[in-house]
Parts: structure tokens; sequence; C-alpha cells
């Protein structure tokens, strides 16, 4: 199933986010144009892009503290701007700063906030203080930003969330971090049926956990797949220079174009399942290879108006 | 020695809290010996005087030790050759500060063997203390006893109700907080108030009267610089940051259930936001008109103050509005909102008041006309903030573009 949904197809009682038609300005700047995106419950959507992509405001807008220009945000059901408590137990929201409450100790806050949820789960609280070596009596202000992000990880799934948006939850952590992290998300999902959405950097992360991707460029949303799809869906059609003189104009299923240094040409293809790639593809001379999602991050971004090819 | 002295300056001006907490150390002493030298002079007997006194020596022991402990600590860190040939120094001279100095003062000041006793035992007990909470200090950050072994029993803790949770959200001043600390918390006000005009008191016998009364009156005037700072600005400041931060403490408010809907928040956050400095600016009030009515001066006087700080509130609570109302705004504004304070402090209190009854009919209406008129700015700027603010679906929802 497509992350990414035609919002008149989508089945509210089978999605856990849906947004549509956000649109978002800051100062004149276009930070979302046009995002529709809807996230099925239990999946695991890793939303990739570059710096000032639009990821962090996506994601305020989906929990419901960033107000969009137009286009509306659900969330479990609900509009997010106007979320019940009941909906609120079942969110776990990371910033990319988690510094709330930072004049607290570690456990005041974790006690703090864990009174409010009723599913609280105070033993993993203290095994993973535990395991991360986190002090409970130490200042959040006192704390290292990976420290910080780790209290905030353990805040959230503390409280057995239903659906879990994390903004760039590993970009502090260190490696032995991130791989617990990142093993705790695929249990909890695959166990407990959790909804995830996280925005990241690390590419390698999103290929360990996520069962659906996103790229967000320029603020707009370019393409969606499942993990096991990519490989078979997208495509790098390499051109030499002299077999590139003839494709000026884009090619079906083209979704980015990059010229190398060596005069050649990279071509991005996709397809629809397992439908043949496009004869001028083939007949054009290139070479046609898989790509992982590394490669297909750097097709993609790598160029200016990348957004446009998708138009 | 060159690099021991380099070491001694380093620990005095490297930290201002150490230089700042002998200033008033030596300045605390000062007054307290004054008080106690007159009323030993005054009735022959130290009386009371003794008890504060050794109560004084208890903190300035307390503080110097602490920072003694600090000293040492950072001595063994930074492994510095020779450093106990220094560690001795510095134990002599808290020694000679902490036992010597007192007890000589004391005995100058012909205090009875009672007092010097007393004064030596509270030298004792603040460092006693001084010691203890070192040591509570280091355990809770030893680093292999950071976790214990073993996750301690799961409690559940009671869900504050929502206007305590606003309270613990904005943090110190309006978290609750023991009533130790809050005391603590008090004598900082009143030290911060009372220290500039004590001082001047003491000077007092090495001015001229008239000299005196001036500074005098700016002592008290500059005093209350410090109170109103924490009183009023520090708790609005921390309003601002509430809505300020960005993924700060109003993403936790916005997205803990329980807390209600958006505009019962909203509602509950102001109260309890503005209650606070709302008290302390109006007590702070009282103490004031109380230092006037010393002085029994003219009803003028009066009318002065609480202009002052009804001036005071006005200018602020725009600033603090528009700041929640546009998060992006720049601090510069608000910091040049906030400088109107005191733009309009001297403006009150320049005014020649009493010139309204020599000026025409027409003049004075008009002049009230104005008066109005400029009022009328800032309470505009109020209205038009919280307006924007009621827009908002929920309190912490952002809407700037």
């Amino acid at each position: 199933m497509n992350a990414v949904s035609a919002p008149e197809t989508i089945d509210p009682q089978e999605s856990a986010v849906i947004c549509r038609n956000i649109h978002k300005r800051f100062g004149g700047r276009k930070v979302l144009d046009d995002v529709s995106l809807s996230i099925p419950k239990g999946a695991v959507l890793g939303l990739i892009g570059s710096n000032g992509a639009g990821k962090t405001t996506l994601m305020r807008i989906l929990v419901g503290l960033l107000m969009p220009e137009s286009g509306s945000a659900m969330l479990l059901g609900e509009p997010a701007l106007q979320m019940t408590d009941a909906s609120k137990t079942r969110l776990g929201y990371v910033p990319q700063q988690p510094d709330a409450l930072n004049w607290m100790t570690v456990e005041s806050m974790l006690q703090f906030v864990g009174s409010f949820y009723p599913r609280w789960d105070s033993e993993y609280m203290w095994n993973c203080l535990m395991r991360w070596n986190i002090p409970p009596s130490q200042g959040l202000a006192k704390l290292s930003p990976g420290e910080r992000q780790r209290v905030a990880l353990i805040r959230v799934l503390a409280s057995c969330p239903e659906l879990l948006i994390l903004d760039e939850p590993a970009s502090a952590l260190d490696p032995v971090a991130r791989r617990d992290f990142l093993r705790e998300i695929a249990l909890r999902a695959g166990e407990a049926g959790m909804t995830v959405l996280f925005s990241t950097h690390i590419v390698s992360d999103l290929e360990r956990v996520a069962s659906h991707v996103c790229f967000l460029h320029e603020g707009r949303l370019l393409l969606d797949t499942a993990m096991d799809d990519l490989k078979e869906t997208h495509a790098r059609l390499s051109l030499s220079r002299e077999a590139a003189v003839g494709l000026s104009k884009p090619l079906p299923g083209e979704i980015a174009r990059r010229r190398r240094p060596d005069g050649g040409v990279s071509i991005v293809l996709t397809r629809r399942g397992l439908a043949p790639w496009p004869s001028a593809a083939t007949a054009s001379g290139g070479t046609l290879e898989a790509m992982n999602l590394e490669d297909l991050f750097i097709e993609i971004t790598d160029q200016p108006g990348a957004a446009w090819f998708l138009k | 020695m060159t690099r021991w002295m380099r070491i001694v300056g380093g620990a005095f001006y490297g930290t201002q809290v150490l230089t700042a907490t002998l200033v008033l150390i030596f300045g605390g002493w000062a007054a307290a010996a004054e008080i106690y030298a007159t009323i030993v002079w005054a009735r022959g007997s130290s009386g009371f005087a003794g008890i504060a006194l050794a109560g004084l020596n208890v903190v300035c022991s307390w503080l110097l030790v602490f920072h003694l402990a600090g000293f040492m600590r950072d001595l063994r860190e930074l492994r510095v050759p020779q450093h106990g040939q220094l560690l001795v120094g510095a134990l002599i001279g808290m020694f000679a500060l902490l036992f010597v100095a007192p007890c000589v003062l004391v005995w100058s000041l012909h205090g009875g063997t009672r007092d010097i006793v007393m004064v030596a035992m509270g030298s004792v007990a603040g460092t006693a203390g001084a010691l203890l909470w070192q040591r509570r200090a280091r355990a809770r950050k030893v680093p292999g006893a950071r976790v214990s072994a073993a996750a301690p029993a799961f409690v559940h803790v009671q869900r504050p109700n929502p206007w305590r949770a606003v309270r613990i959200a904005l943090g110190s001043p309006y978290a609750p907080a023991s009533w130790q600390r809050r005391v603590l918390e008090l004598a900082s006000l009143c030290a911060a108030i009372a220290v500039l005009p004590i001082l001047v008191l003491l000077y007092r016998s090495s001015m001229n009267p008239r000299g005196f009364t001036i500074v005098f009156y700016v002592a008290q005037v500059v005093g209350f610089v410090p109170g109103i700072a924490l009183c009023w600005l520090w708790p609005l400041r921390r309003l601002i940051g509430i809505f300020n931060a960005r993924g700060g403490a109003l993403t936790e408010l916005a997205l803990l259930p329980g807390l209600g809907g958006g505009r019962q928040q909203l509602r509950r956050l102001l109260l309890v936001a503005l209650s606070l400095p709302a008290l302390g600016l109006a007590a702070l009030l009282i103490i004031a008109l109380r230092l006037i009515a010393l002085e029994h001066p003219p009803n003028i006087g009066y009318t002065k103050v609480a202009v002052t700080f009804l001036l005071i509130a006005l200018v602020t609570v725009p600033a603090v509005l528009g700041q929640i109302a546009k998060p992006r705004a720049t601090v510069a504004w608000f910091a040049v909102m906030i400088g109107q304070i005191w733009w309009c402090t001297y403006l009150t209190w320049l005014i020649p008041w009493d010139m309204a009854h020599r000026l025409p009919v027409l003049w004075l209406w008009l002049t009230v006309a104005l008066v109005l008129a400029v009022l009328m700015v800032p309470i505009g700027m109020s209205i038009h903030s919280l307006r924007k603010i009621l827009q908002r679906p929920h309190p912490f929802v952002e809407t700037s573009a």
C-alpha cells in the first residue's frame, strides 16, 4: 500500500494519519506546497529529505502544533488542531530538539509526564534509563544533546503510543543507542501494530526499519513507495555523452535527471508495479541498474527544481 | 609564586559568583557589626544582636566553605602542581575568615564571651552544613551510582490537577517548591532590595546630611530595580519562554492529555502566569508606599509611586502579549519595550504635578486628553495581541507565517 494516496480514496479507519493539500509559507517562502499524505495503521514511514525540505514543518502540522495556511490534517481520526484527550494519550511526538521541561530532573519529568498517561510503562522507563546509563537525578538542562534525545525517546515509548511521530530521532544518538532504538521501533511496530512516522537524514536507519519511504524535497512530496518495491519500481538509466545527445525531452516515468562530471547523464525512472520499462529507455543504448535508497536520495535531491518532474 | 597568584586570581575573578559572594559577606558583616556595636553601646548588652550575628555567620561560613570545596575540587581536577601547599594556604585563610576574624570583631566591639562562643558555633554549623551539602551533591553525581542496579518499584504518581500541571510546566518561580526554597527566594529578594540602602546607611557618617538624603533616595529607587526584575520581569520571561521555545515546553503542554481544551488551557495559563508577578508587583508597591510613609510626604508622593507601578504594568504587558502573539518578534523589540519602564519612571517623578493647579482649564483638559491618548497605545497593543492569541484554536499552536 502506498503511503501517499489520492485523498478521496483514503479510508479514515485504515489510516493513522491523513493530510490533504497542505500549504505553508514562512515569510513569503513556500515551505510546504500541496502535500497530501496518508499513513496506513501499522506502517513505519520514513520521511527523508534534505535540510530545509519542510520535514519538521510537516510534522508540526501533523501533530497540531502549527497551523497550515490551507489544507487539513487528521490524526487518529480527529482533526490535528482539535485533538481530544483520548487521542493525545495514543500519540507520541518527539521534536527535533527536545527541550521540554528542561528545568526538571530526568526522573521528575518522566514521572510528571507519566502521570498523564494511563498506559505508562514505568518498568520500561527504568530499564531504559539503566541501559542507557542516564542518571535519573540529573537535571535535563545538564544532559548532553544525545542524552536528552534518549530521555525524550524514553518518554514517548513509555507512554505506549499507537502513533509515534519522531523528528530526526536518531540524529544525536551514538551507534549503539541508535541500534537499540531502531530495534525497539521495529519490535513495537511488528508486535503492537504501532504506526510510526519518522524523519531522518540517515538512510541506513530508514532501510533498517521503514516499511514505506517518502521523499520530501523543496516542500513537495516527490515520491512514495513501499521499501520492498523500491528496487523493482525505480532504476537508474546511465547514458554516455553521445547517447544522451538525442534525449532532450523527459522520458516516460522519468522523475529526475542529473548530468555527471564525465558529460554523461543519469536518469531516474519509475514504473508501476512490474510493468515494463519505457521502450525509449532500453532503446537509448544506456544501462539500467537497480538503485538503493541512498542512490535514489542523491539522484533526486542533487538538482534544482526536482519537484517539477512529478508535476 | 606568580602561578599561584594566577590560580587564586582566577578562582576569584573567573567566576563572578565568588566575588559577589565575598562582597555580600563583607557588606553583611559590616552592617551587622554596626548594628551590634550600636546596641552594645546603647544598652550595654547585645541581646538579640548577638544571635543575629551568629546567624549571619552560619550563612557566611556556609557560602565560604561551599566555594572552598569547589575550589579544592577544581584544583584536584586540574592537577595543579604543588596544589597541596595552595590548599593549606586556602584552609588557613578560610580558618582566619571563618573563626578568627568574626571572633576578633565581636571582641573588638566589646562583645561578651557568650557572643564570641555563639559566633564561633555559627561558623562550625555553617561549615558542617556546607560539607554535608557537598557530600550529598557528590553522591548524586558518582558515575557508578547513577542508576541503581534494580529498577525501583513503580510508584504511580498522582496526576496533578490542571492548575498544578501548568505551574509545573512553567518552572521556577511558578512551580511548586519546598518551603525552604521559598524562604530562600524571599530572603534573596529582601536582600536584593535592601542591600544598597543598608550600604548607604553604613557610610552615613562619612556624608553630609544633604548628600546622604540624595544618595539614600537613589539607593532606595535602585534597590527596587532588582525587586521589579525578580518579581515582575523574570516570571513574565518564563511565560514568553513557554511560547517561544520551538519544540520546547509548549509542545509538552499542547500534547499532554487531560489538560482540557484550548480556551481552558489559555485561560488557566494566563491566570497562573500573571497572578504571581501581579502579586509580586503589588507587594513591592506596598513596600514602596510604606517606605514613603515613613517620611510623611504630601499625598502627591503616594500618587507618584502608584502611577510608577501602574506604568510598569502598562508598559510590560503589551510587550509580553506581543511576544506571545508573534513569537518571532525580535528580542530587541522586547528589550526596547521593557526599557520604557525607566523612561516612564523618570517622567513620572520629574513632572511637577502641582502644576495642574496653575494651568488654565483648557490646557488642563488637553493635558489629560493627551495622557489618556498616550495610555491608549499600550492598552490598544495589548488588546490587539490578545485578540490574535484568542484566534488560535489552541494557545500553543503557531499561526505566524
